[in-house]
Protein backbone atom coordinates (compact mmCIF):
# COMPACT_ATOMS: atom_id res chain seq x y z
CA UNK A 1 0.00 0.00 0.00
CA UNK A 2 2.91 2.30 0.99
CA UNK A 3 4.72 1.39 -2.25
CA UNK A 4 1.60 2.35 -4.21
CA UNK A 5 1.31 5.67 -2.36
CA UNK A 6 4.97 6.51 -3.02
CA UNK A 7 4.55 5.68 -6.77
CA UNK A 8 1.50 7.95 -6.92
CA UNK A 9 3.47 10.74 -5.27
CA UNK A 10 6.38 10.45 -7.71
CA UNK A 11 3.94 10.38 -10.67
CA UNK A 12 2.35 13.56 -9.32
CA UNK A 13 5.79 15.18 -8.94
CA UNK A 14 6.58 14.25 -12.57
CA UNK A 15 3.36 15.93 -13.67
CA UNK A 16 4.22 19.06 -11.68
CA UNK A 17 7.70 19.17 -13.29
CA UNK A 18 6.15 18.85 -16.80
CA UNK A 19 3.67 21.65 -16.07
CA UNK A 20 6.52 23.85 -14.75
CA UNK A 21 8.61 23.23 -17.87
CA UNK A 22 5.57 24.02 -20.01
CA UNK A 23 4.97 27.32 -18.15
CA UNK A 24 8.64 28.32 -18.49
CA UNK A 25 8.55 27.55 -22.25
CA UNK A 26 5.36 29.58 -22.74
CA UNK A 27 6.86 32.51 -20.79
CA UNK A 28 9.94 32.41 -23.04
CA UNK A 29 7.82 32.48 -26.18
CA UNK A 30 5.67 35.31 -24.82
CA UNK A 31 8.73 37.29 -23.74
CA UNK A 32 10.36 37.05 -27.17
CA UNK A 33 7.21 37.73 -29.14
CA UNK A 34 6.30 40.77 -27.00
CA UNK A 35 9.80 42.13 -27.29
CA UNK A 36 9.56 41.79 -31.07
CA UNK A 37 6.41 43.93 -31.16
CA UNK A 38 7.87 46.39 -28.69
CA UNK A 39 9.04 49.41 -30.64
CA UNK A 40 9.65 49.56 -34.34
CA UNK A 41 11.68 52.74 -34.44
CA UNK A 42 12.29 52.88 -38.18
CA UNK A 43 8.60 52.36 -39.00
CA UNK A 44 7.57 55.16 -36.66
CA UNK A 45 10.28 57.48 -38.02
CA UNK A 46 9.18 56.62 -41.53
CA UNK A 47 5.55 57.54 -40.83
CA UNK A 48 6.46 60.75 -38.98
CA UNK A 49 8.69 61.87 -41.83
CA UNK A 50 6.05 61.06 -44.43
CA UNK A 51 3.18 62.86 -42.69
CA UNK A 52 5.03 66.16 -42.27
CA UNK A 53 6.73 66.04 -45.69
CA UNK A 54 3.56 65.06 -47.52
CA UNK A 55 1.51 67.92 -46.08
CA UNK A 56 4.16 70.58 -46.70
CA UNK A 57 4.87 69.30 -50.23
CA UNK A 58 1.20 69.13 -51.20
CA UNK A 59 0.47 72.62 -49.90
CA UNK A 60 3.20 74.32 -51.90
CA UNK A 61 2.50 72.50 -55.19
CA UNK A 62 1.16 74.59 -58.07
CA UNK A 63 -1.88 73.03 -59.74
CA UNK A 64 -2.99 73.16 -63.37
CA UNK A 65 -5.74 75.57 -62.31
CA UNK A 66 -4.19 78.96 -63.19
CA UNK A 67 -1.01 77.82 -61.38
CA UNK A 68 -2.74 78.32 -58.03
CA UNK A 69 -1.07 76.44 -55.20
CA UNK A 70 -3.00 73.72 -53.38
CA UNK A 71 -3.00 75.87 -50.24
CA UNK A 72 -4.65 78.75 -52.17
CA UNK A 73 -7.37 76.41 -53.49
CA UNK A 74 -7.87 74.95 -50.00
CA UNK A 75 -8.37 78.47 -48.62
CA UNK A 76 -11.04 79.18 -51.26
CA UNK A 77 -12.64 75.82 -50.45
CA UNK A 78 -12.76 76.57 -46.72
CA UNK A 79 -13.93 80.19 -47.15
CA UNK A 80 -16.99 80.16 -49.48
CA UNK A 81 -16.31 77.18 -51.72
CA UNK A 82 -16.63 79.53 -54.70
CA UNK A 83 -13.82 80.35 -57.08
CA UNK A 84 -12.13 83.73 -56.80
CA UNK A 85 -11.56 84.56 -60.48
CA UNK A 86 -12.02 82.02 -63.27
CA UNK A 87 -13.27 78.64 -62.16
CA UNK A 88 -11.60 75.32 -62.88
CA UNK A 89 -13.32 72.00 -63.48
CA UNK A 90 -12.27 68.62 -62.19
CA UNK A 91 -13.72 65.12 -62.50
CA UNK A 92 -15.69 65.46 -59.24
CA UNK A 93 -17.26 68.87 -59.90
CA UNK A 94 -16.82 72.62 -60.34
CA UNK A 95 -16.10 73.87 -56.82
CA UNK A 96 -12.67 74.55 -55.25
CA UNK A 97 -13.30 71.72 -52.75
CA UNK A 98 -13.98 69.25 -55.58
CA UNK A 99 -10.85 70.40 -57.40
CA UNK A 100 -8.67 70.21 -54.28
CA UNK A 101 -10.14 66.81 -53.43
CA UNK A 102 -9.20 65.38 -56.85
CA UNK A 103 -5.69 66.84 -56.89
CA UNK A 104 -4.87 65.79 -53.30
CA UNK A 105 -6.33 62.29 -53.83
CA UNK A 106 -4.09 61.82 -56.86
CA UNK A 107 -0.96 62.99 -55.03
CA UNK A 108 -1.66 60.87 -51.95
CA UNK A 109 -2.44 57.80 -54.03
CA UNK A 110 0.72 58.11 -56.13
CA UNK A 111 3.05 58.86 -53.22
CA UNK A 112 1.69 56.87 -50.26
CA UNK A 113 -0.62 54.04 -51.31
CA UNK A 114 2.19 51.51 -51.86
CA UNK A 115 3.47 51.87 -48.31
CA UNK A 116 0.65 53.11 -46.09
CA UNK A 117 -3.06 53.28 -45.50
CA UNK A 118 -4.00 56.90 -45.01
CA UNK A 119 -6.76 59.39 -44.40
CA UNK A 120 -6.84 63.11 -45.17
CA UNK A 121 -9.24 65.65 -43.66
CA UNK A 122 -9.70 69.37 -44.15
CA UNK A 123 -11.75 71.01 -41.40
CA UNK A 124 -12.44 74.59 -40.40
CA UNK A 125 -12.81 75.77 -36.83
CA UNK A 126 -16.53 76.54 -37.29
CA UNK A 127 -17.93 73.68 -39.39
CA UNK A 128 -18.84 70.28 -37.99
CA UNK A 129 -18.42 68.47 -41.30
CA UNK A 130 -15.00 68.25 -42.98
CA UNK A 131 -14.76 70.24 -46.23
CA UNK A 132 -12.54 67.55 -47.76
CA UNK A 133 -12.50 63.94 -46.63
CA UNK A 134 -10.27 61.39 -48.35
CA UNK A 135 -10.40 57.95 -46.72
CA UNK A 136 -9.53 55.21 -49.23
CA UNK A 137 -9.28 52.52 -46.52
CA UNK A 138 -9.78 52.33 -42.77
CA UNK A 139 -6.60 52.80 -40.76
CA UNK A 140 -5.72 49.81 -38.55
CA UNK A 141 -2.69 49.25 -36.33
CA UNK A 142 -0.15 51.85 -35.30
CA UNK A 143 -1.07 55.32 -36.57
CA UNK A 144 0.78 58.60 -36.91
CA UNK A 145 -1.33 61.75 -37.26
CA UNK A 146 -0.18 65.24 -38.10
CA UNK A 147 -2.40 68.30 -37.91
CA UNK A 148 -1.32 71.37 -39.86
CA UNK A 149 -3.20 74.59 -39.02
CA UNK A 150 -3.48 77.34 -41.64
CA UNK A 151 -4.94 80.82 -41.48
CA UNK A 152 -7.44 81.96 -44.10
CA UNK A 153 -9.87 84.87 -44.53
CA UNK A 154 -12.55 83.17 -42.42
CA UNK A 155 -10.37 82.04 -39.52
CA UNK A 156 -8.35 78.87 -39.14
CA UNK A 157 -8.44 75.62 -41.05
CA UNK A 158 -6.89 72.31 -40.05
CA UNK A 159 -5.35 69.73 -42.32
CA UNK A 160 -5.13 66.28 -40.75
CA UNK A 161 -3.14 63.49 -42.34
CA UNK A 162 -3.10 60.04 -40.70
CA UNK A 163 -0.79 57.26 -41.83
CA UNK A 164 -0.80 53.65 -40.70
CA UNK A 165 0.74 50.38 -41.78
CA UNK A 166 -0.82 48.79 -44.81
CA UNK A 167 -3.00 45.76 -43.89
CA UNK B 1 13.55 -9.38 -11.23
CA UNK B 2 15.52 -9.21 -14.51
CA UNK B 3 12.35 -8.42 -16.39
CA UNK B 4 11.48 -5.60 -14.01
CA UNK B 5 14.96 -4.11 -14.40
CA UNK B 6 14.64 -4.35 -18.19
CA UNK B 7 11.29 -2.52 -18.08
CA UNK B 8 12.79 0.21 -15.89
CA UNK B 9 15.75 0.61 -18.27
CA UNK B 10 13.36 0.85 -21.21
CA UNK B 11 11.34 3.44 -19.30
CA UNK B 12 14.49 5.51 -18.64
CA UNK B 13 15.52 5.28 -22.30
CA UNK B 14 12.03 6.38 -23.37
CA UNK B 15 12.10 9.35 -20.99
CA UNK B 16 15.55 10.35 -22.25
CA UNK B 17 14.38 9.98 -25.85
CA UNK B 18 11.38 12.26 -25.25
CA UNK B 19 13.63 14.71 -23.39
CA UNK B 20 16.10 14.93 -26.28
CA UNK B 21 13.29 15.35 -28.79
CA UNK B 22 11.96 18.27 -26.73
CA UNK B 23 15.47 19.70 -26.49
CA UNK B 24 15.93 19.39 -30.27
CA UNK B 25 12.59 21.12 -30.87
CA UNK B 26 13.58 23.94 -28.52
CA UNK B 27 16.91 24.32 -30.33
CA UNK B 28 15.18 24.42 -33.73
CA UNK B 29 12.74 27.04 -32.45
CA UNK B 30 15.53 29.15 -30.99
CA UNK B 31 17.72 28.98 -34.12
CA UNK B 32 14.75 29.87 -36.37
CA UNK B 33 13.80 32.72 -34.06
CA UNK B 34 17.33 34.06 -33.85
CA UNK B 35 17.71 33.88 -37.67
CA UNK B 36 14.47 35.77 -38.25
CA UNK B 37 15.48 38.29 -35.59
CA UNK B 38 18.85 39.00 -37.22
CA UNK B 39 17.18 39.31 -40.63
CA UNK B 40 14.68 41.73 -39.12
CA UNK B 41 17.48 43.74 -37.53
CA UNK B 42 19.29 43.88 -40.87
CA UNK B 43 16.14 45.12 -42.64
CA UNK B 44 15.59 47.72 -39.89
CA UNK B 45 19.18 48.93 -40.13
CA UNK B 46 18.97 49.18 -43.91
CA UNK B 47 15.68 51.09 -43.59
CA UNK B 48 17.24 53.57 -41.18
CA UNK B 49 20.30 54.02 -43.42
CA UNK B 50 18.06 54.52 -46.47
CA UNK B 51 16.05 57.11 -44.56
CA UNK B 52 19.22 58.84 -43.45
CA UNK B 53 20.51 58.95 -47.04
CA UNK B 54 17.14 60.22 -48.30
CA UNK B 55 17.22 63.04 -45.75
CA UNK B 56 20.82 63.87 -46.70
CA UNK B 57 19.88 64.03 -50.39
CA UNK B 58 16.75 66.12 -49.77
CA UNK B 59 18.87 68.67 -47.89
CA UNK B 60 21.83 68.60 -50.26
CA UNK B 61 22.86 72.18 -51.23
CA UNK B 62 23.57 70.87 -54.74
CA UNK B 63 19.86 70.06 -55.13
CA UNK B 64 18.05 72.29 -52.68
CA UNK B 65 15.92 75.04 -54.15
CA UNK B 66 16.21 78.59 -52.86
CA UNK B 67 14.76 81.95 -53.76
CA UNK B 68 16.84 85.01 -52.95
CA UNK B 69 18.96 82.88 -50.65
CA UNK B 70 16.03 81.45 -48.72
CA UNK B 71 15.59 77.70 -49.07
CA UNK B 72 12.16 76.11 -49.40
CA UNK B 73 10.94 73.19 -47.29
CA UNK B 74 11.50 69.79 -48.97
CA UNK B 75 12.01 71.70 -52.17
CA UNK B 76 14.47 70.61 -54.86
CA UNK B 77 15.39 72.58 -57.95
CA UNK B 78 14.80 70.84 -61.29
CA UNK B 79 17.76 72.65 -62.94
CA UNK B 80 20.05 71.56 -60.10
CA UNK B 81 18.80 67.98 -60.39
CA UNK B 82 19.69 67.96 -64.08
CA UNK B 83 23.05 69.65 -63.38
CA UNK B 84 23.99 67.15 -60.67
CA UNK B 85 23.04 64.25 -62.94
CA UNK B 86 25.22 65.71 -65.74
CA UNK B 87 28.18 66.19 -63.38
CA UNK B 88 27.97 62.70 -61.86
CA UNK B 89 27.57 60.97 -65.21
CA UNK B 90 30.32 62.87 -67.03
CA UNK B 91 32.98 63.74 -64.45
CA UNK B 92 34.77 60.72 -62.95
CA UNK B 93 36.33 62.72 -60.08
CA UNK B 94 32.95 64.12 -59.08
CA UNK B 95 31.48 60.63 -59.31
CA UNK B 96 34.12 59.35 -56.87
CA UNK B 97 33.23 62.13 -54.40
CA UNK B 98 29.57 61.10 -54.49
CA UNK B 99 30.43 57.40 -54.25
CA UNK B 100 32.20 58.11 -50.96
CA UNK B 101 29.07 59.96 -49.75
CA UNK B 102 26.25 57.79 -51.06
CA UNK B 103 27.97 54.39 -51.23
CA UNK B 104 26.18 51.60 -53.08
CA UNK B 105 22.80 53.14 -53.68
CA UNK B 106 20.38 54.40 -56.28
CA UNK B 107 18.71 57.80 -56.06
CA UNK B 108 15.70 58.53 -58.22
CA UNK B 109 13.60 61.71 -58.25
CA UNK B 110 10.12 61.28 -59.69
CA UNK B 111 7.69 64.01 -60.64
CA UNK B 112 4.12 62.81 -59.96
CA UNK B 113 1.87 65.85 -60.47
CA UNK B 114 1.01 67.52 -62.81
CA UNK B 115 3.11 65.51 -65.28
CA UNK B 116 5.23 62.40 -64.74
CA UNK B 117 9.00 62.46 -65.15
CA UNK B 118 11.94 60.52 -63.69
CA UNK B 119 15.52 61.54 -63.00
CA UNK B 120 18.01 58.88 -61.91
CA UNK B 121 20.43 61.26 -60.23
CA UNK B 122 22.85 58.64 -58.94
CA UNK B 123 23.14 54.93 -59.64
CA UNK B 124 25.83 52.83 -58.03
CA UNK B 125 23.81 49.66 -57.49
CA UNK B 126 25.61 46.32 -57.09
CA UNK B 127 25.46 43.99 -60.08
CA UNK B 128 23.07 41.39 -58.68
CA UNK B 129 20.37 43.50 -57.05
CA UNK B 130 17.82 40.67 -57.45
CA UNK B 131 19.74 38.63 -54.88
CA UNK B 132 19.55 41.41 -52.26
CA UNK B 133 15.94 40.94 -51.29
CA UNK B 134 16.16 42.71 -47.91
CA UNK B 135 16.62 46.17 -49.45
CA UNK B 136 13.42 48.18 -49.74
CA UNK B 137 13.11 51.59 -51.36
CA UNK B 138 12.65 54.60 -49.10
CA UNK B 139 10.33 57.32 -50.38
CA UNK B 140 10.05 60.94 -49.30
CA UNK B 141 7.41 63.22 -50.80
CA UNK B 142 9.06 66.41 -52.07
CA UNK B 143 8.34 69.50 -54.12
CA UNK B 144 10.37 70.14 -57.25
CA UNK B 145 10.77 73.79 -58.18
CA UNK B 146 10.76 74.55 -61.90
CA UNK B 147 12.40 77.96 -62.31
CA UNK B 148 10.84 80.76 -64.33
CA UNK B 149 10.44 80.45 -68.09
CA UNK B 150 8.55 82.33 -70.83
CA UNK B 151 5.18 80.98 -69.63
CA UNK B 152 5.69 81.39 -65.91
CA UNK B 153 7.66 84.36 -64.65
CA UNK B 154 8.11 83.20 -61.05
CA UNK B 155 8.49 79.51 -61.66
CA UNK B 156 6.29 76.83 -60.17
CA UNK B 157 6.38 73.89 -57.79
CA UNK B 158 5.45 70.37 -58.84
CA UNK B 159 4.83 67.39 -56.56
CA UNK B 160 7.16 64.42 -56.59
CA UNK B 161 8.91 61.76 -54.56
CA UNK B 162 12.53 61.08 -53.76
CA UNK B 163 13.20 57.34 -53.97
CA UNK B 164 16.34 55.91 -52.39
CA UNK B 165 17.61 52.32 -52.65
CA UNK B 166 20.48 51.77 -50.22
CA UNK B 167 22.58 48.60 -50.59
CA UNK B 168 25.36 49.40 -48.15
Amino acid sequence: MDKCKSKGQSDFMGLVVIVLIFIVAISFILFFSMRENGGDFSSSLDKNLHTSNTISSILQTNTLCRDLTVSQIIEQCAWTNNWVGNSCRSASGDSPCDYANDVISLMLHESLSQQFDYSFLLETEFSQEPSIEIIPSQCMGEQVTKVQPLSYSGGKLFITLTLCDIQ
Amino acid sequence: MDKKAQIQTMETILVLFVFFILLALAMIFYVAYSNSQSERNLINTMDILSGELALTVSNLPELHSSQQGVGGINNLDSYKIQALYNVISSDEDARLVYISRFGESKIIIKEIYPSQKNWTVYDNSPENTEEIDFVRPFFIPITIHEPSDNLNSIGKNVFGILEVWYYG
